[in-house]
């Protein structure tokens, strides 16, 4: 038998039943990749990085566009890092570090770190209180896990409380979170301790007298409530 | 030995030879290398630095293998004529088109294996914790690979010069990154019957933004990588049929 025998002409002869069936099982696998890939899509949509807001400009929705972001937000980081070493930062007490910032977030709103480091530099190196608690306020907005950005707002809030009033606000919505840690709550009564709202402050040790088994922490309430002749038991 | 492995083996032979093999896997390893320098950059987020290019860096090479090595391909079977040469041999053109697939597949596969086994080793060397995205990340290559193995075989039967099907190929990589805007842009369509158009070409081009997990705010379930592959080598078969259909009726 010839070595060629069973080889079907390549070209020019009527289609067969194979080729029928190849054209089928074609057709069928080609649907079943669109319905396939609609379910997909949707599932790629939510678990997707939210999309940058429309002040973000051109570069942040192309690189969104191509799935650069993560990327790009670093690439900003790196900017923004070289930026805060260089001695254009301190002549102009990082005067860009609130835009590069936003820029980096922008892009990958996840990105604790740049949060609390452009806030933490605003805050404490460019005397910019505004512009680091409404940095940290929109990172807490879109990581609402991202303790450390909470105690940074405490933080800055406690030590501003003069000129950020408004800012207890926010600490109030994040210390009636359930799974809010004890230095939020803590810093929160000293604010109000020191605005002269002791009412307020009494309510912030209940809570912590209420949900805390820490010892230390029902040690400190007992002290602020022994301070101010209010029994804890009665809470 | 089956034809259409016999394909698949003289395609790699062809691309080892050609030096493709070689540059990109010389571009994996610079990419991993450049990832790491990068770290020095960022300190405080170095583990986060490396894994963004270094995924970054796999992922166009899942896309530039296969669509280079068909590209390549393309140059030495139709415009050197060597094409004849192997089809001559006692096969169909359905096999010659599956070896080439498998062939284009195998390229990429293997250097993405080079290229996670660095990443990997990298991270084991260090003495730093598992990446959770690095199977997410492979698995989705690979089917970027396995994809766009089987488009570049379509589009070199269909196109006539080589420039055409880099460019046709470049196209469809852009549109399959752009497939979440095509809805929107089809909603926006006033010009009559621009609509459809869009959404076919919405449901026709590979949803490779899918594919690019690095970018999701959580590693993906396990369930979401099995439908990935699932689609992956649907829409692979798919493109493979209608490759072999074309080169059936196409005059070399």
């Amino acid at each position: 038998m010839s070595e060629y025998a069973g080889v079907r002409p390549v070209t020019g002869s009527f289609p067969g039943v194979g080729a029928f069936v190849a054209a089928l099982a074609t057709a069928i696998a080609l649907a079943s990749a669109i319905l396939l890939g609609s379910g997909i899509a949707i599932e790629a949509d939510r678990l997707r990085l939210p999309a940058p807001p429309k002040s973000a400009g051109l570069g942040a929705r192309v690189a969104g566009a191509f799935a650069l972001r993560r990327f790009s937000a670093d690439r900003g980081w790196i900017e923004t890092l070289q930026y805060c070493g260089d001695t254009a930062f301190v002549v102009e007490r990082g005067r860009r570090l609130p835009a590069m910032s936003d820029a980096t977030t922008n892009l990958d709103p996840r990105f604790e770190e740049a949060y609390a480091f452009g806030a933490a530099m605003l805050m404490w190196q460019c005397r910019r209180p505004e512009e680091a608690a409404a940095l940290l306020r929109r990172g807490i907005a879109h990581n609402p896990g991202a303790i450390r950005l909470k105690y940074y707002l405490a933080a800055f809030t406690y030590g501003r409380l003069k000129d950020l009033g408004r800012e207890v606000a926010v600490l109030e919505v994040l210390a009636r979170d359930p799974g809010a840690p004890f230095i939020l709550r803590r810093i929160l009564a000293n604010a109000y301790e020191r605005q002269g709202r002791l009412d307020r402050a009494v309510l912030v040790w209940r809570l912590i007298w209420l949900t805390s088994a820490n010892p230390d922490e029902r040690r400190w309430v007992a002290i602020k409530c022994a301070k101010y002749r209010v029994d804890p038991a009665k809470f | 030995m089956r034809p259409d492995v016999a394909v698949a083996r003289y395609v790699l032979r062809l691309l080892f030879r050609g030096r493709l093999a070689l540059l990109l896997g010389g571009a994996g390893v610079a990419l991993i290398a450049g990832s790491f320098v990068l770290t020095w950059l960022t300190p405080g987020t170095e583990r986060r630095t490396f894994f963004d290019a270094a995924f970054l860096g796999m992922e166009w090479l899942a896309i530039l293998s296969p669509v280079l090595g068909s590209t390549i391909l393309q140059v030495q079977e139709f415009e050197q004529r060597t094409l004849w040469l192997v089809l001559v041999r006692p096969m169909s053109r359905a096999s010659f088109v599956r070896g080439r697939f498998l062939g284009l597949a195998g390229l990429g596969c293997g250097i993405l294996l080079a290229c996670g086994l660095v990443v990997a080793g990298l991270v084991a060397v260090s003495g730093g914790r598992p990446e959770p995205y690095l199977v997410p990340v492979a698995v989705a290559a690979l089917g970027e690979i396995v994809i766009l193995a089987a488009i570049g075989g379509l589009v070199t039967f269909a196109t006539t010069s080589y420039l055409t099907g880099l460019l046709v190929q470049l196209g469809i990589v852009v549109l399959g990154y752009l497939s979440p805007v095509l809805p929107y842009l089809a909603g926006k369509a006033v010009v009559p019957g621009l609509k459809p158009v869009v959404w076919a070409v919405y449901w026709l081009v590979p949803h490779l933004s899918d594919f690019a997990v690095r970018e999701f705010t959580e590693p993906p379930e396990t369930w979401y990588l099995a439908a990935l592959a699932g689609y992956a080598v649907l829409y692979a078969g798919a493109a493979v049929g209608v490759s072999a259909f074309v080169f059936r009726r196409r005059d070399v």
